[in-house]
């Protein structure tokens, strides 16, 4: 032991030697992290004010820059730039009350100028400054040419300028000019100088600053700190004295000293203790190990005591690794084997005899259940194949399905083998570890099923990364490769968009841009280009793939090329519109080809009618009127087409004027009854159960309408009756429906035809139109024309026994009239044999409160009549077996008291062959058939009426109008057409009016304007010099003098389509005829505005 | 002596460089060809081409051919004077055709006649333009004349039932021109002005606009402006029930850009919109010259073109008429020096023209050759062609 040092010795020894060039190391290491701690600190204050320097003046440019700019896109402004009216006054006023905004200082020189497309200042504040400096910056082209904005800060100032933009191109421009960025910024500091650095030259300094050159500034070739912060137009540099920077290293220096000083006693006083507590430890040593000998079990590692000479500290240190070898190698094993029996793969070892050495929980579960387990002879070894557990070498895991006990699903299951060797390379044991993989199998076979269907699928699918930006590729299946040309590896990371090409539908992009950012399923159909540049239209259904935290992570895309069906649609739609569009020309060719035709056959009609009046031969009157019959029946056929056309081509509209219903169904069934009479049928007539009188509508077209349905049932009657029965069907507080049934006895239509009878160019078969003639368009007209009267035509028919053709339409306006006669109470006989007629007569008798016996023959009335106490008898001049003069005798005669009134109901054809009767004391005559009017009028007359005084009922037709004289009335004629004038001047003169002639509207005007006797002008509208309406304009105008501002005017034309009587109207005419002209019709205006002048 | 000969030889040169010079004689064209109205300028544009086709191969005027210099103002009147006084100083210059925007033209006044530019107008219709105060007079139009506009336009909205109209106006002399002869003839008629609302050109926000037209629920609107604002005004009314069923009576400023394009055509449908005219290929004056040139406008320009889709059509109509007019004005005169050539189009006696039968279309009183009876009433059909009523 004495050979040894002290272990307190030589910790002294050891240390001291070693520590005073650790404390010269020391004393370096402070002096440089003083320096550097100074350096750091002084450059972090720089950058500190360098950047608030920098935001301060990019704010400031920012904010004067927007100022600019939102000037530049008033709208004042623009529009001043086109409108100079007053603008020299507003715009200086305006711009004089312009300030920018971060002028630091109320003296700052600016300038803000509003300039005209060439620069020139149209206004401006201070607009010198401006001016003074404009050509020093290169702003004119970027602001005014190219339409961009423009900033520049230079040694010059600052300029800002931004175009003036209307409609795509700049026009003008407004600038802001601040000559001194120290009105926009500036920065005071005592220490610091601060310097703004365009790009060759210092633009401002601080206000301590010395004045230096940009070139040194940028080489740092300044006394003193130097910091700098470059932006893309300017640098901002400060710098700092070195005395002003380096003041505060002083004193951290001092502050180092002291602390090393310290430090220094401290480690010695440390080493003194350190050497001392040695010598105590060895001794501390030597007891634990004693200690430790006695009980290896509770071994803890012995400590160092202290003083320890290097072999007791050999000795100690070889004692402790040798304890704690033999203690780790337990306790290893054990955290081993727990890690194992916790593994979910199953562990077995087998030693190299193969006798199991260990296994864990999971192999011991796995094999219980094997059907190995339950075997004789059998252990955990015969689960594997032996080849497989003693190979030499394996290159992969062994997969070994086992079959289960009871019937189980058999597991497979991955086996690695590790061979554990010791370091001589000795076979120690083989280690079998084991997964299971059976589901994860499982699992593989169905996707890659899946991926098959996917990739041979018939459709294109496409599918995305939702996740990156873009939506790139990451899967197309072969259809796709196909449907597109493209292959997979040419698609993949590229976006969808490369489908689409310059035609594609912008809005279908766009809506696929929004599916996509919003996530949300769409279907489009876009047409996409293949990869030779051939398009296709493709439906494209797009479906997101939501994950569980309902992200889209993938979109699916399903393509379907619908090429095909796509044109096949544009085809149709185009091959329908082509349609339309020609069966509407086709209409209103129709329509004008008609119109075109009217004018000469009226020119035909009349001449036809005027040489019908001169004198002729026999032969040549029967001539003359089989023309004028064909000519009307052509004139009809004409008509048809022109309003089948009309109605086709939509310009058909209806008139809604007051007239008289039961007038107009009385005058059309009366002007009717002459063509039946020549086929021996009867007309009757039944509007008992019309309670209205006067309706609004369009009577023309329901004349046209009656006529028709009318003329059809005499056409198709060969033997019988046709009865007119008019009912109410519907009324209410602004509108009646009325039903008009027209009921033959004739032919009949097919129940297989009945549907059809209403269609264009139709009749029951060809045969009908060889024997009946016409157009067939009659019905389809009248059909649409009722229709358009909120109406209808039904029809109902027995073959062989005739049809009901119902006729519904609807009218405003109406009222009822009260009459102006009182029959209730008397008594009236009826003779009639035709029981439809009887009935109509008796309807209308005890409507209006007459007691009225029907008989059905003479013999049967005889008696009773002479007998009884009747006021008058109606008597039908058609009674079978009867002679109607010796019926009325014995009437007469057999009369005693009174003198019974005898009417008789004659045919209107023979109301002219009367002569049989005039013998005889016949009160009054009927027109059959008979009418509301003429039978009240005629009862009236018989004086049953209580309180009528009427007069005896007339046999020719009242017209109050045609009773003012006409004649010598002075009337002028505009006419162009010398047809035409021939034929109104016979019509005109016939109805006793002196006409003159002026062939157009200039030489009308002339004509009145030296003449003032007319009382009348006809003005035709097409005409050439002057037409028509021009004229009415003049006249209207006094051009023709005062006396004939309000002349009557009425308008004489062939346009019958509608609107021509607006346009005549508005013209300023007063009245309006359409050719041909109807004499009726002619004589009716002309007798109304004879009225009208005399009033 | 060499000297005089080299003296001779620079007079030839100088004569012959002289008479090379103004072998051709110039129509200038001064229009939006590229802004806001570039329709109506290139309409005005083929109108000219197609009059100036037709003299050059009846050999020219005064032996000369004539050539057309065509010179942008995008609707800027500093860019339209500043037009002015570079073909003022173009040899053998006869006459300038304007554009479609009052307001250049108006700014131009004081220019034309400093250089005494026969100033030939084919749309521009302030009334200012040509009752200028000036005599003589170097401004004549064929095109419409808003003191005769107002009168039709507001007799057409009464014709439709209405019996009140609110005013829609651009804030420029063409607008205050309207202003005008629209509230003189609303007066005579007795229509109530619910009120007149100003534009400014560029102006995107109308709220104010279309709320006090809400407030005053107008029979119809009378709207005075072009193409942008056009849009920009129906867009408005669209955007409001009530309104967007209120007709839309409009000058034709509308129908000098691309306001169906700008509107859209489901758009413009949803709307009443009628506007004034005074030319259609649908119902021209004199067939055969309508039809001979629509037949060289497809030839030349779009192969696509009928009656009804002709872009500007008043433009290309009334242009063409004007460049004959001053064709028969330069023959009259017999001299292409342009105050020659002015008195002489006071004094032309009739031209049969294609929009019509022209009959003393100048007057040293009256400048303007179109009049009210020349205007009709246009509306757009559901493929946003215009269609005469």
């Amino acid at each position: 032991m004495s050979s040894h040092q002290t272990l307190s010795e030589r910790v002294r020894a050891l240390t001291l030697a070693r520590f005073f060039p650790v404390v010269g190391i020391l004393c370096i290491a402070a002096v440089v992290t003083t320096f550097s701690l100074v350096n750091f600190k002084v450059s972090d204050n720089h950058d500190e004010v360098l950047k608030d320097f920098d935001q301060a003046l990019s704010a400031n440019l920012n904010a004067l820059d927007h100022q600019v700019k939102s000037l530049a896109s008033n709208d004042l402004i623009i529009n001043s730039l086109i409108d100079f009216s007053n603008r020299d006054s507003y715009l200086p006023v305006f711009f004089r009350s312009l300030a920018p905004v971060h002028l630091s200082k109320p003296d700052a020189i600016y300038s803000i100028v509003f300039l005209d497309f060439e620069g020139r200042v149209i206004a401006g504040k201070n607009t010198k400054a401006f001016e003074s400096i404009a050509d020093k910056f290169a702003w004119l082209k970027p602001a005014l040419e190219d339409g961009l904005a423009f900033r520049s800060l230079s040694d010059e100032g600052i300029l800002f300028v931004h175009p003036v933009i209307y409609g795509p191109t700049t026009e003008g421009a407004v600038a802001l000019y601040v000559e001194h960025i120290r009105d926009i910024i500036s920065f005071n500091s005592n220490d610091l100088s601060l310097y703004l650095v365009g790009s060759d030259s210092v633009l401002y300094r601080s206000n301590t600053a010395p004045a230096v050159q940009a070139q040194e500034l940028n080489e740092h070739a300044v006394d003193g700190v130097i910091s700098q912060k470059t932006a893309s137009t300017h640098t901002v540099f400060v710098t700092q004295s070195y005395v002003s920077a380096y003041s505060e290293a002083l004193w951290i220096a001092i502050f180092v000293f002291i602390a090393l000083v310290m430090v220094i006693l401290a480690l010695l006083f440390a080493i003194r203790v350190s050497s001392n507590t040695a010598s105590a430890i060895i001794n501390r040593l030597r007891e634990q190990v004693a200690h430790a000998a006695s009980a290896p079990e509770s071994f803890r590692d012995l400590e160092s005591n202290g003083t320890e000479a290097r072999e007791i500290a050999d000795l100690r240190v070889t004692f402790n690794s040798l304890m704690n070898a033999l203690l780790n190698t337990t306790f290893a094993k054990d955290q081993v084997e727990g890690i194992i029996e916790s593994l979910d793969e199953m562990i077995v070892v087998f030693d190299p005899k193969m006798q199991t050495m260990m296994s864990n929980e999971s192999f011991d579960t796995f094999y219980n259940a094997t059907a190995i387990a339950s075997e004789q002879d059998k252990g955990p070894l015969d689960l594997f194949p032996s080849s497989f557990v003693v190979a030499r070498e394996l290159d992969k895991p062994e997969i070994i399905t086992t079959p289960l006990r009871g019937g189980k699903c058999p597991r497979t299951i991955s086996w690695h083998r590790t061979l554990y060797t010791d370091a001589d390379g000795l076979l120690i044991g083989i280690v079998l570890a084991g997964v299971d993989i059976t589901e994860t199998q499982q699992m593989q076979r169905e996707l890659s099923i899946k991926n098959k269907a996917i990739d041979e699928a018939q459709t294109p699918i496409i599918i995305t990364d939702a996740g990156t930006q873009g939506f790139p590729i990451t899967y197309v299946n072969k259809a796709f490769e196909q449907q597109t040309g493209y292959t997979a590896d040419e698609v993949f990371g590229r976006g969808c968009s490369f489908l689409q090409g310059p035609d594609t539908n912008e809005a279908d992009k766009q809506a696929i841009r929004d599916a996509l950012n919003s996530s949300s399923p769409i279907t489009v159909e876009i047409l996409n280009y293949r990869k030779d540049g051939s398009t296709f239209y493709n439906r494209l259904v797009l479906t997101p793939l939501v994950n569980e935290r309902s992200e889209v992570t993938h979109v699916i895309g399903f393509q379907q090329d619908i090429t095909n069906e796509h044109q096949t649609k544009q085809y149709l739609e185009s091959a329908k519109a082509e349609a339309e569009a020609s069966a509407k020309l086709k209409s209103e060719f129709l329509a004008s080809m008609s119109h075109e035709i009217r004018t000469p056959m009226n020119g035909i009609l009349g001449m036809l009618g005027l040489v019908e009046n001169t004198a002729l031969t026999k032969e040549q009157a029967q001539h003359i009127k089989l023309a004028k019959s064909s000519a009307d029946a052509l004139l009809v056929l004409i008509n048809d087409i022109l309003d089948f056309s009309k109605i086709e081509a939509g310009k058909l509209s209806l008139e809604s004027v007051s007239f008289d219903l039961i007038n107009l169904i009385s005058d059309v069934a009366s002007s009717m009854a002459c063509i039946a009479e020549e086929k021996n049928l009867e007309i009757i007539l039944d509007t008992s159960a019309l309670s209205i009188r006067e309706v609004k509508g369009d009577p023309g077209r329901l004349r046209q309408v009656l006529n028709n349905l009318i003329g059809n049932a005499i056409k198709f009657t060969e033997r019988g009756y046709v009865l007119i029965t008019a009912s109410i069907t519907e009324t209410n507080d602004t509108c009646t429906s009325v039903a008009l049934a027209i009921t033959d006895t004739g032919v009949g239509i097919p129940s297989d035809r009945i549907d059809k009878v209403f269609e264009s160019f139709s009749q029951v078969d060809a045969s009908t139109t060889r024997k009946f003639g016409g157009t067939g368009l009659g019905l389809t007209i009248c059909k649409q024309l009722a229709e358009l009267m909120d109406g209808d035509i039904k029809v109902v028919s027995t073959e062989g026994e005739g049809s009901t053709f119902t006729l519904s339409a609807s009218f405003t306006g109406c009222s009822t009239e009260t009459p102006s006669h009182d029959f209730a109470g008397k008594r009236v006989a009826l003779v009639e044999a035709s029981k439809q007629s009887a009935l109509a007569i008796e309807n209308q008798c005890t409507r209006w409160g007459i007691d009225i016996d029907v008989f059905a023959d003479g013999d049967s009335a005889i008696d009773t009549i002479s007998s009884g106490s009747y006021d008058a008898v109606l008597l039908s001049r058609y009674l079978k077996n009867t002679k109607i003069v010796d019926l009325i005798n014995t009437i007469q005669q057999g009369s005693a008291k009174q003198a019974i009134k005898v009417c008789l109901l004659t045919r209107m054809t023979q109301l002219n062959e009367l002569d049989e009767y005039s013998e005889l004391n016949i009160d009054s005559f009927i027109p059959k058939p008979v009418t509301q009017n003429e039978l009240s009028d005629v009862l009236r007359s018989l004086s049953l009426s209580h309180t009528s005084t009427a007069s005896a009922k007339e046999l020719s037709p009242q017209a109050s109008d045609a009773n003012i004289s006409l004649d010598g009335m002075r009337v002028l004629l505009v006419e162009d057409n010398p047809i035409n004038q021939v034929l109104a001047v016979a019509l005109l003169e016939a109805l006793g009016l002196s006409v003159a002639i002026a062939n157009h509207g200039k030489e009308a005007v002339d004509m009145l304007s030296q003449d003032e006797g007319y009382e009348l002008v006809f003005m035709d509208c097409q005409m050439p010099e002057m037409d028509g309406y021009e004229a009415t304009h003049c006249i209207r105008e006094g051009e023709c003098g005062e006396s004939y501002q309000d002349i009557p005017i009425i308008a004489m034309t062939a346009n019958a389509i509608d609107g021509d009587r607006e346009k005549c109207l508005d013209a300023g005419m007063s009245d309006y005829i359409s050719k041909p002209i109807d004499t009726e019709i002619l004589h009716e205006r002309v007798a109304h505005w004879a009225r009208h002048i005399k009033q | 002596m060499p000297l005089s000969k080299l003296l001779v030889a620079l007079v030839c040169s100088i004569l012959s460089f002289a008479t090379f010079a103004s072998d051709k004689l110039y129509i200038g064209l001064d229009a939006d060809m590229s802004s806001v109205a570039k329709t109506g300028g290139i309409a005005i544009q083929r109108g000219a081409e197609l009059a100036i086709e037709d003299i050059n191969r009846s050999g020219g005027l005064l032996g000369k051919q004539l050539e057309l210099i065509i010179k942008d103002h995008r609707g800027n009147p500093a860019r339209g004077i500043s037009n002015l006084n570079k073909l003022s100083k173009q040899d053998g210059l006869i006459a300038v055709l304007g554009g479609v925007h009052t307001p250049v033209v108006l700014q131009e006044i004081d220019t034309i006649h400093e250089h005494q530019l026969v100033f030939l107008v084919p749309w521009a219709a302030g009334t200012p333009i040509t009752s200028n105060g000036r005599d003589p007079n170097y401004i004549f139009r064929s095109s419409i004349r808003d003191k005769e506009a107002g009168p039709v336009l507001i007799n057409y909205a009464a014709k439709t039932g209405a019996k009140s109209v609110a005013l829609v106006l651009e804030r420029t002399g063409w607008g205050r021109s309207n202003e005008a002869s629209m509230t003189n003839a609303a007066t005579a008629l007795g229509l109530k002005i619910t009120g007149t609302h100003w534009v400014n050109w560029g102006q995107k926000d109308l709220n104010q606009i279309t709320k006090s037209l809400k407030e005053q629920q107008p029979d119809a609107i009378m709207l005075v402006a072009n193409a942008p604002e056009g849009v920009v005004v129906s867009k408005a009314l669209l955007d409001d029930t009530a309104l967007s069923a209120t007709p839309v009576i409009s000058h034709w400023g509308i129908a000098g850009g691309s306001f169906v394009d700008g509107l859209g055509l489901p758009q413009l449908n949803k709307l009443n919109i009628s506007t004034i005219q005074t030319f259609s290929f649908l119902n021209a004056y004199n067939q055969d010259k309508s039809d001979t040139l629509l037949k060289r406008y497809r030839d030349a320009y779009d192969p696509e073109a009928t009656e009804a889709n002709v872009p500007g059509v008043v433009g290309l109509a009334q242009s063409y008429d004007l460049v004959h007019l001053l064709a028969k004005a330069v023959e009259k005169a017999g001299s292409s020096e342009r105050p020659l050539i002015r008195d002489a189009l006071e004094h032309i006696d009739h031209y049969e023209g294609v929009i019509k039968h022209y009959s003393r279309p100048f007057t040293p009183e009256q400048h303007d050759a179109l009049l009210r009876d020349d205007y009709f009433i246009s509306m757009f059909n559901e493929r946003g062609n215009l269609i005469p009523r």
